[in-house]
C-alpha cells in the first residue's frame, strides 16, 4: 500500500536557509542541521527576490542535497521557462513545483508536462483567507491576488494534467498552530490528483489531523525542530500508533 | 566499469551520486565509443517517454545498446529506463521500446483503478522471485515511486516484484541479463543503494 508522506520543506533566500512566517523570512539556520534519513521527501524552495532566481547559490544548495541525501528532491520557486526547468532537472531533481508561472503563462506548464511527464510537475496553490471566510489565491510569493475565481482556477489547474497539487495556507505559514483544516476540506474534494498540504504543522497531532484524510497524500513541515532523525522517528511512531500508514524504517 | 546511459533527461546525477556512494567506477555513455568501455549498463530516466526516446535516437545509440544487451551485457533500467525494456509505450504518442521483455507500457488510468494518478510516494514492493538484485533486501521493503505509466501483459516468468495500488502493478522484472525497476533505487536510501550494489557487484550474466 502507498504510504502517507512526511515531507521536509526548506526555503532559501539567496542560498541561505530561512524559516518563514506568513511568507516572510523569519529566522535563518544552517542546512548542516538537517539530518533527514527518515524524511520521505525534501522540498527546496527559492524565495529570493524577483529577478534573482536560479542563482549559483541556490543551484549549489540543490547540488548539496542531491549529493548528500538519497531521497526524492523537489524544487520550486520562480521557475518560469523550459530552460529553468531543464537546468534543475539536469541536477538530478525528480519533481519541480510550479506556481505563479502557471497563472501568467499556462503554456509553460503545459509544455513542461509534455517534456518531463505529468508525474514530475507539482502545482503549488497559495491561499489566503478573507474576513468573510472565503479563500483567494495569491501568486508572486503571496504578493499578488489572482484575477480568477478560486474554484474555477483549481479546476483549470487540474485540467492541465498536473502530477500533484500542494495546497498552502499563507495565514497558517510558520504559526505552528496546525493546518487550515477548513481550507483543506473545502478544496481537496475538487482535486483529483495527489494532494500535499503545507502551512501550520507544529506538533505530531497536526500531522495526524491531515494525514488521516483520505484525499491527502502528504504533509509538509517547515519546523526546524522536526529536522532531526530523532524527531522524524518519533513523529512516525506517533502516526503509526494512530493507524496512519507511514514508512518507518530502522 | 558501469556505463550510465546519458538519456539527457532526469535523474542521471542522482544515479551517479549513488554509484559514488557505493564506490563504483562509472562513465556516462552518450556515444558508441562510450558504450564500448562499459561492462554493464544502467539506463535511468525521469520525464516523459517521448522525450526519453527521442533523446536516445538523436544520440544514435538505440540500436547500439540493443546489440550489446542481446550479446549479454547486463542492463538495469530505472523508471523510464524500465519502460524502455518493453515492446512499446504510448506516453504522448506510440514509441518503440527495446523489446527485451514482453509487454507494453500504458497509462495507469487504463487499469480503471480508484486510486489517484500518478502513483507517487513510498510503496512496499512484494518480491515475487528471489533474484540477485533483491539480495539482502527484505520482502515488502518501501521504495520511492513517481509514475503515471505502467507495463501490462508482462509474462509471469519475468515478474520479480509488484506493488498494490488499487490493482497489482508490475514494478520489477528480470530476464536473463536484463533487470528493470519502476521505482527509484537511487532515491530509496539504504535499501535502494543495496539494490544498485547488488546489480553492480554481484550480478554476472
Amino acid at each position: 500500500m502507498l504510504k502517507k508522506r512526511l515531507i521536509i520543506s526548506l526555503t532559501f533566500n539567496e542560498g541561505v536557509l530561512f524559516r518563514t512566517k506568513k511568507f516572510l523570512p523569519d529566522y535563518r539556520y544552517t542546512k548542516n542541521f538537517v539530518d533527514l534519513w527518515n524524511a520521505d521527501e525534501i522540498i527546496l524552495i527559492d524565495v529570493s527576490s524577483k529577478g534573482k532566481k536560479l542563482q549559483k547559490s541556490f543551484l549549489d544548495v540543490i547540488r548539496f542535497f542531491i549529493e548528500n541525501c538519497y531521497l526524492p528532491i523537489t524544487v520550486g520557486g520562480g521557475i518560469s521557462s523550459i530552460e529553468d526547468a531543464k537546468k534543475i532537472f539536469s541536477l538530478g531533481v525528480e519533481k519541480i513545483i510550479m506556481n505563479s508561472s502557471t497563472y501568467k503563462n499556462p503554456k509553460i506548464t503545459h509544455d513542461l508536462i509534455n517534456i518531463f511527464g505529468s508525474s514530475s510537475i507539482i502545482q503549488a496553490i497559495d491561499m489566503k483567507k478573507n474576513n468573510d471566510g472565503s479563500y483567494i489565491i495569491k501568486v508572486d510569493n503571496g504578493k499578488t491576488t489572482i484575477n480568477r475565481e478560486t474554484n474555477e482556477y483549481l479546476e483549470f489547474v487540474s485540467s492541465l494534467n498536473i502530477g500533484e497539487i500542494l495546497l498552502n495556507s499563507i495565514d497558517n505559514d510558520g504559526g505552528l498552530m496546525g493546518f487550515d483544516l477548513n481550507l483543506i476540506n473545502k478544496f481537496s474534494s475538487k482535486i483529483n490528483v495527489p494532494i500535499l498540504v503545507q502551512g501550520g504543522g507544529g506538533n505530531w497531532n497536526h500531522f495526524y489531523e491531515v494525514l488521516k484524510l483520505k484525499n491527502i497524500s502528504g504533509a509538509c513541515t517547515q519546523n526546524i525542530y522536526h529536522f532531526t532523525e530523532i524527531s522524524l522517528k518519533s513523529a512516525k511512531k506517533y502516526l503509526l500508533s494512530k493507524n496512519i500508514n507511514v514508512r518507518y524504517d530502522n | 566499469m558501469i556505463g550510465v546511459i546519458d538519456t539527457g533527461i532526469g535523474n542521471i546525477p542522482s544515479v551517479c551520486s549513488a554509484l559514488k556512494k557505493i564506490n563504483s567506477d562509472f562513465i556516462l555513455c552518450s556515444s558508441k565509443l562510450d558504450l564500448d568501455r562499459a561492462s554493464k549498463f544502467i539506463l535511468p530516466g525521469v520525464g516523459s517517454y517521448k522525450t526519453f526516446y527521442e533523446n536516445i535516437q538523436k544520440k544514435n545509440i538505440f540500436n547500439e545498446i540493443k546489440i550489446r544487451v542481446k550479446n549479454e551485457t547486463p542492463i538495469l533500467g530505472i523508471c523510464l529506463g524500465f519502460h524502455a525494456l518493453f515492446e512499446s509505450s504510448n506516453e504522448f504518442g506510440n514509441y518503440n521500446g527495446f523489446k527485451f521483455i514482453n509487454g507494453r507500457v500504458t497509462n495507469i488510468e487504463n487499469l480503471n483503478i480508484q486510486e489517484r494518478i500518478p502513483h507517487v510516494g513510498w510503496n512496499n514492493c512484494e518480491i515475487k522471485k528471489e533474484t540477485t538484485i533483491f539480495k539482502n533486501i527484505d520482502n515488502n521493503t518501501n521504495f520511492y515511486f513517481t509514475h503515471s505509466f505502467t507495463p501490462i501483459n508482462v509474462q509471469k516468468s519475468n515478474i520479480i516484484g509488484v506493488v498494490n495500488y488499487g490493482k497489482e502493478l508490475v514494478v520489477a522484472v528480470h530476464n536473463h541479463n536484463i533487470f528493470g525497476v519502476q521505482f527509484h533505487p537511487e532515491k530509496s536510501q539504504k535499501q535502494g543503494l543495496q539494490l544498485i550494489k547488488n546489480f553492480v557487484e554481484d550480478f554476472n550474466a
